[in-house]
C-alpha cells in the first residue's frame, strides 16, 4: 500500500464521525422546532374557533351580522340527531326568528322547539375543531364578554 | 503476521510514520473552529412565548380593549408597528374584528 494510507484512513474516519455528529445535532434541533411549530398551529385552530364565537356576539350587539356571516359562512339551523341541520332561509331571516331583544339582553332562542345552532368547522393547517353557537345564548348588550348560555 | 498488515503503516514495512505528526497537526488546525462550534451553548429560541404573547394581544384587540405595553416586545396591527425594536423572530395571527386583522408580535433582540 502507499505511504500514508493509515493517515488517510484515520482522517476519513475522524471527519465522517464529526460530520455525523453535526448532522445529528441539526436533526435534533430541527425536530424541536418542528414539534413547536405543530403545537402553535394547533393552538391557532383553537383561537380561531374562539374568535368565531366571540365575534358573533359582538356582531349581534353592533348589528353587523351580515358582515360577520360573509366572512365566516357558517352552517345555521337547528340540532337534529347530533348534527346542525341547515335551514332553507337567509341568515338574516334565521336571526329574525331566533334572536329576541329583551332589554339589556339579546337572546338566541330555540328554533321552533329545537335547539338553534350556528356552527363552523375550523380547519387550520390540518388541525380541526368546531366553532359552535347554540341556544339559549344570553348576550349582554352592556358587557358582551359576559354573555352566557342557559 | 510478520511485519503487520499490508495496508497499514508499520515500521517493519518500512513506514516510519514520517509526516504523520504533520497530518495530525493539520487535522487539529482545521477542525479547531468546529470544536469551538460544538462547545458553544445552543442558542435558545423561545417562539412559544412570543406566540403566546401574540395571541394574548390578539385577544385583547379582539375584545376592543387597549393594548398594554409589554417590555421587551414589539407589535404590529395590520402592518403598523408599535414599540419598534430590533427582533429575530416574529409570530403573526389573525382575528376577525369587523374585518380580518393581522396581529403580529416579536421579542426584542437583547
Amino acid at each position: 500500500m502507499c505511504r500514508g494510507m493509515f493517515a488517510m484512513t484515520a482522517f476519513l474516519l475522524v471527519s465522517i464521525t464529526l460530520a455525523n455528529l453535526f448532522i445529528i445535532h441539526e436533526k435534533i434541533l430541527g425536530t424541536h422546532l418542528n414539534i413547536t411549530s405543530k403545537i402553535m398551529n394547533s393552538e391557532e385552530a383553537f383561537y380561531r374557533a374562539r374568535n368565531f364565537e366571540s365575534s358573533f356576539i359582538f356582531a349581534v350587539v353592533s348589528g353587523k351580522t351580515d358582515v360577520w356571516y360573509n366572512y365566516w359562512k357558517p352552517t345555521y339551523g337547528y340540532f337534529s340527531l347530533g348534527e346542525c341541520r341547515q335551514v332553507n332561509m337567509s341568515f338574516s331571516d334565521f336571526l329574525g326568528i331566533v334572536l329576541h331583544d329583551r332589554g339589556n339582553y339579546i337572546t338566541l332562542d330555540p328554533y321552533f322547539g329545537a335547539q338553534a345552532c350556528v356552527v363552523k368547522e375550523i380547519n387550520y393547517k390540518g388541525f380541526k375543531t368546531m366553532g359552535i353557537i347554540k341556544s339559549t345564548l344570553w348576550i349582554d348588550k352592556r358587557s358582551p364578554l359576559s354573555s352566557f348560555y342557559r | 503476521m510478520k511485519g503487520g498488515v499490508s495496508f497499514a503503516g508499520h515500521i517493519l514495512n518500512g513506514d516510519t510514520m514520517r509526516g504523520f505528526f504533520a497530518i495530525e497537526a493539520l487535522f487539529i488546525l482545521f477542525l479547531t473552529p468546529y470544536f469551538f462550534y460544538l462547545l458553544e451553548p445552543q442558542k435558545i429560541l423561545l417562539p412559544r412565548e412570543t406566540a403566546e404573547i401574540c395571541n394574548d394581544i390578539a385577544q385583547i384587540y379582539a375584545y376592543n380593549l387597549s393594548i398594554p405595553k409589554i417590555p421587551g416586545y414589539t407589535f404590529w396591527i395590520d402592518d403598523k408597528q408599535y414599540y419598534a425594536c430590533a427582533y429575530e423572530f416574529r409570530y403573526c395571527t389573525r382575528r376577525f374584528v369587523g374585518r380580518e386583522v393581522r396581529i403580529c408580535a416579536a421579542a426584542c433582540s437583547p
